[in-house]
């Protein structure tokens, strides 16, 4: 560099600025897909949870004294869950973000299977709600199972099998 | 080598015995295997009604199955322990002061793997046991979570039991098995072993299987519609 060096610096700095900048914008852009990701994989881990309460509730008022109340309650959260369950699997929401999600890379692997699986849920899942609404306690009884069946038909091929 | 064919264990001690041992397969069968959860509860109800009735064949039953005549202090149990090593078997009319630790303590273990079973619910909600609706889904998962860990304690145990009697079997040439079977063991002398009477089983066997009525119901009984 010679004398008047000096605009060279200047443009090495700029561009510098700029590098710097652009690296520090991209790694909080990721940083915060991330952070959206692990919000979207705790998120999912509370909504199967209530989706655990509901299921129990339905189940312990079917094997006592059913409360018609109590099963329609929840079986119309079983139904909006279900309607909302394709949503909870954003891209890059799995073990990679939260090592404790048991949810199988074949979800994103395997698109066209899951979404047919939940396809299958929101079907058995607005039988359920609708045989809750007319009463009749061993239609809930035969759609609980259906239900239970359509979950544990996807549970198999994209959740891990725990030990 | 002189000695008396003697009658030590009784048909009921006998029978509880290997019915647990089935018993314990087809409960693990039928969780981790078939996951057929409807026989899983059937099994663990029958496995009350064992527990049930072997505690009560403790205290009601024949001479060798009376906790009574096998648990030792430990004392007793430590001068037991100490000759362990002698490859001459000093043959005891029953449980030897070790063997009956590992009678209580598989007691002990099947009582709390039946009991969190009764209140245990999956992961999806979907399978539960008979009491599980007296609890929330976070305290029956943690009844779940017990049950994992007390059947891995009882997995352990039933080794221990297994590698003590292979011990024997080997080492000391004392067969075990075979009198588990038949019930009889040829002995320096007739211990005189007690043996209980007819009605003491029966009144055991109307207890356990009430017992075991009663918890597979979740003392709910009848159910209406809605």
């Amino acid at each position: 560099m010679t004398a008047n060096g000096d605009a060279p610096v200047t443009v090495k700095r700029v561009v510098t600025a700029g590098l710097a900048t652009a690296l520090v914008a991209s790694l909080a852009g990721h940083a915060m897909a991330q952070s959206a990701a692990l919000k979207a994989a705790n998120d999912r881990h509370e909504h199967f949870e209530q989706l655990g309460k509901n299921f129990k509730a339905v189940k312990d008022s079917l094997d006592g004294k059913p409360d018609r109340a109590v099963i329609v309650r929840n079986a119309n959260a079983i139904k909006t869950a279900s309607d909302r369950l394709p949503t909870w699997f954003p891209q890059g929401s799995g073990k990679e973000v939260r090592p404790k999600s048991e949810a199988l890379p074949k979800i994103w692997s395997d698109p066209a299977g899951f979404t047919a699986a939940a396809a299958k849920l929101k079907v058995e899942a607005g039988k359920l709600a609708q045989v809750s609404a007319k009463g009749d306690v061993s239609a809930v009884r035969a759609q609980f199972q259906a239900t239970a069946g359509a979950c544990s038909g996807c549970h198999k091929v994209y959740r891990e099998k725990k030990s | 080598v002189a000695g008396v064919r003697t009658r030590i264990w009784d048909s009921p001690t006998r029978i509880v015995h290997w019915l647990l041992v089935i018993l314990l397969g087809v409960s693990w069968w039928s969780a981790e295997v078939a996951e057929r959860l409807d026989w899983h509860r059937w099994s663990g109800y029958a496995i009350i009604a064992l527990v049930v009735f072997r505690i009560y064949w403790g205290f009601a039953g024949s001479g060798s199955a009376r906790f009574a005549s096998f648990v030792k202090g430990p004392r007793e149990t430590l001068a037991y322990m100490k000759t362990l090593p002698d490859r001459a078997t000093k043959d005891m009319p029953g449980h030897n002061p070790m063997g009956a630790l590992s009678v209580l303590a598989i007691l002990a273990a099947l009582t709390v793997q039946v009991t969190t079973g009764l209140f245990a619910v999956d992961v999806d909600g979907f399978e539960s046991g008979p009491f599980s609706y007296l609890v929330e889904f976070e305290t029956g998962r943690l009844f779940a979570t017990v049950h994992h860990w007390s059947f891995k304690t009882l997995q352990a145990l039933v080794l221990l039991h297994l590698a003590a009697i292979a011990f024997y079997l080997i080492y000391k040439r004392s067969n075990l098995i075979g009198p588990m079977i038949t019930g009889r063991r040829t002995l320096d002398q007739d211990p005189g072993l007690a043996f209980a009477p007819l009605w003491r089983l029966v009144l055991g066997v109307v207890i356990a299987a009430a017992v075991a009525w009663v918890a597979s119901k979740g003392f709910r009984f009848g159910s209406d519609g809605f």
